[in-house]
Order: structure tokens, then C-alpha cells, then sequence
């Protein structure tokens, strides 16, 4: 890039190659930090352990061994349950917010995007402190509801829970689904709202076949970014989660730390992998469909 | 239903306030049904807010919308007989050009055949047969303008409403689309209420012209008698062009312009009832001169002017001159009559008869 003033014009193959040195740090950080150790655990996910030791080999009979045992599978469906139900919650949450935001928020609009960006930079300890004092059996919420005498005894399930892991997570994912939510819905005119109106949609016809097919491009790509990283989620479960009910990183790591069986978690993180590469394959095709109908 | 009023749209003293400024005042109008209305004037003088509260977009501060006799001001937009053409045609993206023209049929719950026959007959009413299954992102300016047309004129509307639907073609495209646009009105025999600023294009679209000025309606007429007889001296200055001369009635029917070397006799009714003493202004329209010493007998008004450009534009030349007082003054002439040399001193001559008189 140092070069770049120098560059004689006619050499055009350099020309065109020369932008695309641009991406070499990216090239060169994502063979380090991701081609690398992908490669390493694959390659750890064929071997061997015995007595706690590591033997090179080549056998699927982890990945096999994953399938049969039930505690995994549960843990597995677990993880995609609740990235799913997270992705979902998010996506219903986001849409009126990004709305009000994109649309009606006038000169408005810049604080609120920061006031929906702002839990990023709380650290997750500091956030889930706050919800135990929400969640837990003597937290704000079991209190109120005690004392207004809708139960009898502090609802359990509240904290160190599933539940509380969801909620946790679509706290954590919203900003995540706001943001590209609010790009799609900035993109839409308000002309073609106001053609549809005028053409006797109802305000809800209005939503349903404008609004909501032209974010589609925004609602794909939120819902890429909650489900990837709800799969894979570890701190937040670990945290809220309780530990009863284990999502499928924390077996990982329970494989890796515990057990000391790496080849076995090897295994389970290349399967989580695969369904992650999965569903960005999946959304790369609906973003290509939706943006292809928005010629955007 | 029992009686049918003959006004497709009439407003009543339609105001809309915003803040401390009125965009619209007190606009009353009568449009009848299978009429060419265009709304004329500057930037900023109301035009769309007076067709946004037509269409339900904008509330009224006072005043009542009728459409077809019954006051709408309850109504919301998806609930009137009205459909819009926009400027930037706000076609719908996601949607192929059928699907863009079917679409205010599948809300007014048309069966599917029915549309889909409708489709097909609009698209070979705006030229664009075969074109139906194209995205609307691969059409030109030209198409998109016919699709934007057809989506809104498919619903066969009580009141078709279009704001500068031209104003995003060029030049050559304007002419035909304005041609096209009229065949379509007369075809069809719908209401069209359009929105410009372009004068010529008003003068040769519609039936009548309402001229607005700083949100006030200044006249509402056939082309030819804006033309002709415009109420004030706005619409003479912006309907054609226009010399205008500050002058002031005198005793006897006499008129004396200020700058002007020139005392006209006038009729009663070019002095349209204006007692002595009223300050008035003379309008000369540039065709009505003519420039050199042979002016017509007939042209009884006559002054001396020196020229300072001529200006070709194919069958007509545009003269322009001024008076030692300084006034400027331009005539428009047959490009095949002589023309004066320019910095020489010519005689610019008009008839009387075909001086208007609007108030000072
Ligand atoms: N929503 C609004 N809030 C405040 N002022 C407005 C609003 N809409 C219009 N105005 C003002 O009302 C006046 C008339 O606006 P309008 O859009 O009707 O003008 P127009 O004749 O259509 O102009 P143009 O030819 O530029 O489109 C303008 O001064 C405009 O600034
Ligand atoms: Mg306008």
C-alpha cells in the first residue's frame, strides 16, 4: 500500500490487484485466529484419549459417540431452542422499536440509537448482577409479586433457569437486532407507505405488504446475528443458567475442562460449527432473495 | 345516491396552518366530474398540501372536502375514492410491474381473474404490454411514469390526483407523456386534478387552471381566459409572459400609464367597473407588439424604444427594448418579419383593444 503513488499506469493487473491488498490484515487475522485453530480442532476432533491422554488418530467414533448420548442431544436441542426463541422475542421486540426510531423519532433519532446501543458497554457482570437482583427468589420481581399476592411462594424458575438465560440473552441481543432493523426501515419511503394507504390498504395490509417484506433484509440479518451467537452463547448461561440445565457450549466445556475427553469436545464444537455455517448459508440466500426483490 | 352532484371534488374555504404560517388559505373550489384541473404556481404556494388534503393526507385546519357530494373530513386516505400519482412515482420495489398495478384491485377485494384481466388491459392502455413481469427497478423515467399512471388509474377513482407527474422527464418525454396523458383523460372521461409549476404544460393539459399564490387561490379558469383576463397581476405576470405598465384611470375613461408616453381610450368593460382614480396596471402581452415603422393601423398605442437584444427561437423573435425612462419592454414577432437593429431606436406598437386592465 506504501507504494501506491508510484504505481506506473500501465500496468493494470497491479492496478485492479492493488485495492485488494487492502484486505490482506483481515486475510492474514482471520488464517490466524480462525483458519488456524478450526483446523486444529478438527484435527483434535479424529483422535484418540486414553487415560486421559491425547493419541493421534483418525476415527469419527467422537462424532458418533455424540449422537449417542442423550445428556448431549439435550443439551444440543436445548441451545437451539433457546437461540431460536431468543432470535424470535428479539425479532417481535426490535421491529416497533427500529420503527419508531427509523420513522417517527425525528430529531430524536441519534440519542435513541445510542440509548439502544448503550448495554453494550456494560460489562455482563455488572448485568447480571442486575438481574439477580431483579430475578432471584428475594429479587424486585418475586417481592412485588408476592406482595400484591398474584403467588404465595418466590417463583424459582425466574432465576438460575432457562428463563433466565433467554431473558439475559434478549436483553444482550436486541441492540443487535435494532440496528439492522432500523437500516432496512430507513430504507423504506415513505411514498410507498403513503401509495399503499392511498391505494385503500388498510394500515395493516399497509404492514404486511409493504413494510414488513421491504425490512425483510434487516430481519435477516438480526435474526442471523441472535441465533449464531445464541447457539454458541457460553457466559450468559453459565451465569443465569443455573447449571441444572446445560447448553451445549457449557457441555463443551465441560468436555474440555472436566472431563479432559478434548477430542470428544473437539467434536461437539465442530458439529456446532456446521449448524452455525448452516444457518449463515440459509440467510446469505434469503438476504440475496430479499435484497434482490429491494434492488438495494 | 339519489342525486348525484355534478362536482367530483369541491372545497369550501379550505385552510392548513402550519405553525404560524398558512400553507393554504381559504381555497374554495368546484371541480366537475370528468374535468382536467391543474393547480399552477411557484414553489411553496400550497400546491400539494391543497392535493394532500384531497387525497387524506393532510387534515384541513378549517374548511370541508367533498368528494362526490359527501364531506370526507372523517375519512381516512385508504377510505377515499382517490388515487395518487407521485412525482417520484413511488412504485412499489418488491414488486414486479403487475403486481404494482394490480395492487389497489387486490385491496378494493377484487376477484383474480378480474384483475388479471384488468392488468392486461391497462398495460396495453400505457404501452407497456409484455412488460408486466419486469421489476420495477429495470424501467426508465418514461416507464415508470406509465406504471405509476396505470397503478392509480386501474382503480378507476372518483378523483385521479397527480403531483408534477411529469416533472421528473425530460423535456422530449414531457410533450409525449402530456399528449398521452390527455388521450387518456379523454378515454377514460376520469377526474383529473394534476400539480405543476410549469406553465405550459397547465395551458396545454387542462380544461381549467387554478393559479395559487403564497397559499391563496388568485384564479380559477379556463386557459383562455387566464390568458385573456387574468383577475390579478400575478396570474398575468406568471400565466404567459407579460408587459406590465402602473398606470391610473383618469376622468373620462382615459387610462395614462406612469412611465409610458401613452394615453389609452378603454371600453367599460376592459375597465372592468374601476372608478377614476384607480391605480390599475396595463397588461401587454409581447405577441400583441409589434416592432419597426410599419406597424399595423389599427395598433393605435405606440411609443419609441431603444432595442437591446433580439432573440431567434425558430418562428418567433423576441425583441427586447427600453424606454428612455428606463422600462423594459418585449415584443414577440414573426421570425419572418424584419428586424430592428439592435441599439437603434424602433417604434414598439400594439392595439388597444387588446389591453388588460388589473389592479395596481
Ligand atoms: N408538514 C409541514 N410542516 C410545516 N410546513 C409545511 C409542511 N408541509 C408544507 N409546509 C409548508 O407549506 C408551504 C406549502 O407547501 P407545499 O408543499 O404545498 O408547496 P408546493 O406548492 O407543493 O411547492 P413545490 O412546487 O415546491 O412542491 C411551504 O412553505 C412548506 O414549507
Ligand atoms: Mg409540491
Amino acid at each position: 500500500m506504501s507504494a501506491a503513488h508510484d504505481i506506473p499506469r500501465r500496468r493494470p493487473l497491479l492496478r485492479a490487484a492493488l485495492p485488494a491488498a487492502g484486505l490482506l490484515p483481515l486475510v492474514l487475522w482471520q488464517i490466524v485466529f480462525f483458519v488456524v485453530p478450526v483446523a486444529l480442532i478438527f484435527g483434535v476432533s479424529v483422535w484418540r484419549t486414553q487415560s486421559y491422554r491425547l493419541i493421534p488418530a483418525f476415527t469419527f467414533d467422537n462424532y458418533i459417540a455424540i449422537f449417542a448420548r442423550p445428556a448431549i442431544w439435550r443439551a444440543l436441542l436445548l441451545s437451539v431452542e433457546t437461540a431460536a426463541f431468543v432470535t424470535v422475542a428479539c425479532a417481535v421486540l426490535a421491529f416497533p422499536v427500529a420503527y419508531f426510531i427509523a420513522k417517527k423519532a425525528g430529531r430524536w433519532r441519534g440519542l435513541l440509537l445510542v440509548a439502544v446501543i448503550a448495554p453494550f458497554w456494560i460489562s455482563i457482570v455488572m448485568r447480571v448482577a442486575a438481574w439477580r437482583l431483579l430475578l432471584g427468589e428475594r429479587g424486585v420481581i418475586n417481592q412485588v409479586a408476592m406482595t400484591l399476592g398474584l403467588t404465595d411462594a418466590p417463583m424459582s424458575f425466574l432465576l438460575y433457569s432457562p428463563v433466565s438465560t433467554a431473558i439475559g440473552l434478549i436483553y444482550a441481543y436486541l441492540p443487535l437486532y435494532v440496528l439492522p432493523l432500523y437500516a432496512a426501515i430507513s430504507n423504506i419511503h415513505d411514498n410507498w407507505i403513503e401509495a399503499a394507504l392511498d391505494l385503500n390498504a388498510s394500515p395493516a395490509r399497509t404492514f404486511f405488504e409493504v413494510i414488513l417484506p421491504l425490512s425483510a433484509p434487516g430481519l435477516v440479518v438480526g435474526a442471523v446475528f441472535c441465533f449464531v451467537f445464541g447457539l454458541g452463547e457460553f457466559v450468559t448461561p453459565a451465569l443465569l443458567g443455573g447449571g441444572k440445565q446445560l447448553m451445549f457450549s457449557q457441555v463443551i466445556q465441560d468436555e474440555f475442562q472436566r472431563r479432559l475427553d478434548w477430542p470428544s469436545g473437539a467434536a461437539m464444537a465442530v458439529v456446532l460449527l456446521v449448524l452455525v455455517f448452516a444457518a449463515l448459508a440459509l440467510s446469505m440466500k434469503w438476504i440475496r432473495r430479499a435484497s434482490g426483490e429491494t434492488g438495494l | 345516491m339519489t342525486e348525484r352532484s355534478p362536482n367530483a371534488v369541491e372545497l369550501r374555504a379550505v385552510s392548513k396552518v402550519y405553525g404560524a404560517s398558512a400553507a393554504v388559505r381559504d381555497v374554495s373550489m368546484e371541480i366537475a366530474r370528468g374535468a382536467f384541473v391543474t393547480i399552477l404556481g411557484p414553489s411553496g404556494c400550497g400546491k400539494s398540501t391543497l392535493l394532500r388534503m384531497i387525497s387524506g393526507f393532510v387534515t384541513p385546519s378549517s374548511g370541508d372536502v367533498l368528494i362526490d357530494g359527501v364531506s370526507v373530513l372523517g375519512a381516512a386516505p385508504y377510505e377515499r375514492d382517490t388515487a395518487m400519482v407521485f412525482q417520484d412515482y413511488a412504485l412499489f420495489p418488491h414488486r414486479t410491474v403487475a403486481q404494482n398495478l394490480a395492487f389497489g384491485l387486490r385491496m378494493r377485494r377484487i376477484a383474480k381473474d378480474e384483475i388479471a384481466r384488468r392488468v392486461e388491459a391497462m398495460l396495453e392502455l400505457v404501452n407497456l404490454r409484455g412488460f408486466g413481469d419486469r421489476r420495477v427497478s429495470q424501467m426508465s423515467g418514461g416507464q415508470a411514469q406509465r406504471v405509476a399512471l396505470g397503478r392509480a388509474l386501474i382503480v378507476r377513482p372518483a378523483v385521479l390526483l397527480l403531483d408534477e407527474p411529469l416533472g421528473a422527464l425530460d423535456l422530449k418525454l414531457r410533450k409525449q407523456m402530456q399528449a398521452e396523458l390527455k388521450t387518456i383523460h379523454r378515454d377514460l372521461g376520469l377526474t383529473f386534478v394534476a400539480v405543476t409549476h410549469d406553465q405550459e404544460e397547465a395551458l396545454t393539459l387542462s380544461d381549467r387552471i387554478a393559479v395559487m399564490n403564497g397559499g391563496a387561490l388568485e384564479q380559477f379558469d379556463t386557459p383562455e381566459n387566464l390568458y385573456r383576463r387574468p383577475a390579478t397581476r400575478f396570474v398575468a405576470d406568471f400565466v404567459g409572459n407579460a408587459n406590465l405598465f402602473d398606470a391610473r384611470i383618469g376622468g373620462g375613461g382615459r387610462v395614462a400609464a406612469d412611465s409610458l408616453p401613452l394615453t389609452l381610450d378603454l371600453s367599460a368593460a376592459q375597465r372592468g367597473g374601476r372608478g377614476e382614480g384607480t391605480r390599475v396596471a396595463l397588461v401587454v402581452r409581447p405577441e400583441t407588439i409589434a416592432v419597426g415603422a410599419a406597424a399595423p393601423a389599427h395598433h393605435d398605442c405606440r411609443v419609441e424604444a431603444r432595442v437591446d437584444e433580439i432573440m431567434f427561437s425558430g418562428a418567433v423573435q423576441q425583441i427586447t427594448g427600453h424606454l428612455p425612462d428606463g422600462t423594459r419592454l418585449t415584443a414577440h414577432q414573426s421570425a419572418a418579419l424584419p428586424a430592428p437593429e439592435r441599439g437603434a431606436t424602433a417604434i414598439f406598437s400594439w392595439p388597444g383593444q387588446s389591453v388588460w386592465l388589473v389592479d395596481g
